[in-house]
């Protein structure tokens, strides 16, 4: 007889992350280093322009952490005005890179606008600017951004909690991953809401389709030990996951030409698994 | 035209460590030297 045996189940700890502005710590460490230097030879201007650049930089780059992580917590308000991070610090760092040519590294005073300009440009290449306000890009209403966000978050949350009903450690792992880059797609729609028009399928089919990929799995595969069922299931959350990036890739250079081709393999690969189509009510809901 | 987004990461950190990395490091080497009459408001 097969009798299933129980796994033993150990969540994986979370990845450590980067804190944002990583790079403006680390640029400047030979400014403080150069300070440590004036303070062994006494110079107390050494101290005060290296130490209090790189002061500046590590505020900078503080900036830049709090504006990634108002982006992820403020998904649902969109609405409300937020502090402008990445331009205070994108500013603080062309104006601190422009003193500290002309005081530190003693440029000739000419040069400092043109430090100040390429540290601008480079800030915003680098981090861009914070997010436009709803109301200036075209055609995205704020309340529609944040109903939308709401409601992807409140799936996001079920196929967490699906998960945690899983006692499969590679499953919950590769379910992690897909929610892990699913909310990075939302982070770049409340980062600018003209993306919502193009994700609005991501958000109706594919968020919909994993949970109920990920609930259907939740719930039968604790009464039906099938390898057949575990393989289907682990090639259904290789395809969500690889769209998943594909998606949030295209986001990130604008250029979703090719996606309903995606969605449609998405589509033909759940009706194949027997989950239901989603175009019906994608057809009624709008 | 919009640019890649691969390519604005690699050309803004290329900036920034240009700009940045230029400044900090010359800061340093002042510094290093310990030749106060370098800086231009050091006379104080």
């Amino acid at each position: 007889m097969n009798v299933p045996v129980p796994k033993r189940f150990v969540r994986q700890p979370h990845k450590f992350q980067f804190p944002g502005g990583l790079l403006l710590y680390l640029l400047p460490l030979p400014l403080a280093l150069g300070a440590m230097l004036s303070l062994v030879a006494g110079d107390l201007y050494g101290v005060i322009v290296n130490a209090g650049g790189y002061l500046l930089y590590a505020t900078a780059a503080t900036w830049i952490g709090r504006a990634g992580d108002l982006a992820r917590q403020a998904r649902l308000r969109v609405s409300k005005p937020r502090p402008r991070y990445r331009i205070r610090a994108a500013w603080l760092v062309a104006v601190t890179t422009a003193l500290l040519s002309w005081l530190g590294a003693g440029y000739p005073l000419w040069l400092m606008p043109a430090f100040g300009l390429a540290a601008l440009g480079g800030m915003y290449l680098y981090y861009g600017f914070d997010p436009k306000t709803a109301q200036e890009t075209a055609g995205a209403d704020d309340r529609e951004t944040a109903a939308a966000l709401e409601e992807a978050e409140t799936i996001l949350e079920r196929i967490d909690s699906a998960n945690r009903k899983i006692q499969n450690r590679e499953f919950n792992r590769r379910i992690e991953r897909i929610l892990a880059v699913a909310r990075d797609i939302l982070d770049e729609i409340a980062r600018d809401p003209a993306d919502l028009r193009r994700a609005r399928k991501f958000l109706k089919i594919y968020l919909e389709g994993a949970r109920k990929v990920t609930e259907g799995y939740a719930s039968t595969h604790r009464y039906a030990d099938s390898t057949g069922l575990e393989e289907n299931f682990r090639q259904l959350l290789e395809t969500i996951e690889s769209v998943f990036r594909r998606q949030h890739k295209k986001l990130l250079e604008n250029d979703l030409f090719d996606l309903d081709v995606q969605i449609e393999v998405l589509q033909t690969r759940m009706r194949q698994e027997g989950f239901e189509p989603l175009e019906k009510k994608e057809s009624t809901n709008e | 035209m919009r640019l890649p987004h691969t390519l604005k990461k690699i050309l803004g950190w290329l900036m920034l460590f240009t700009t940045i990395g230029v400044v900090s490091c010359q800061s340093m080497y002042h510094a290093r030297l310990d030749n106060a009459p370098k800086f231009p408001l050091t006379k104080w």
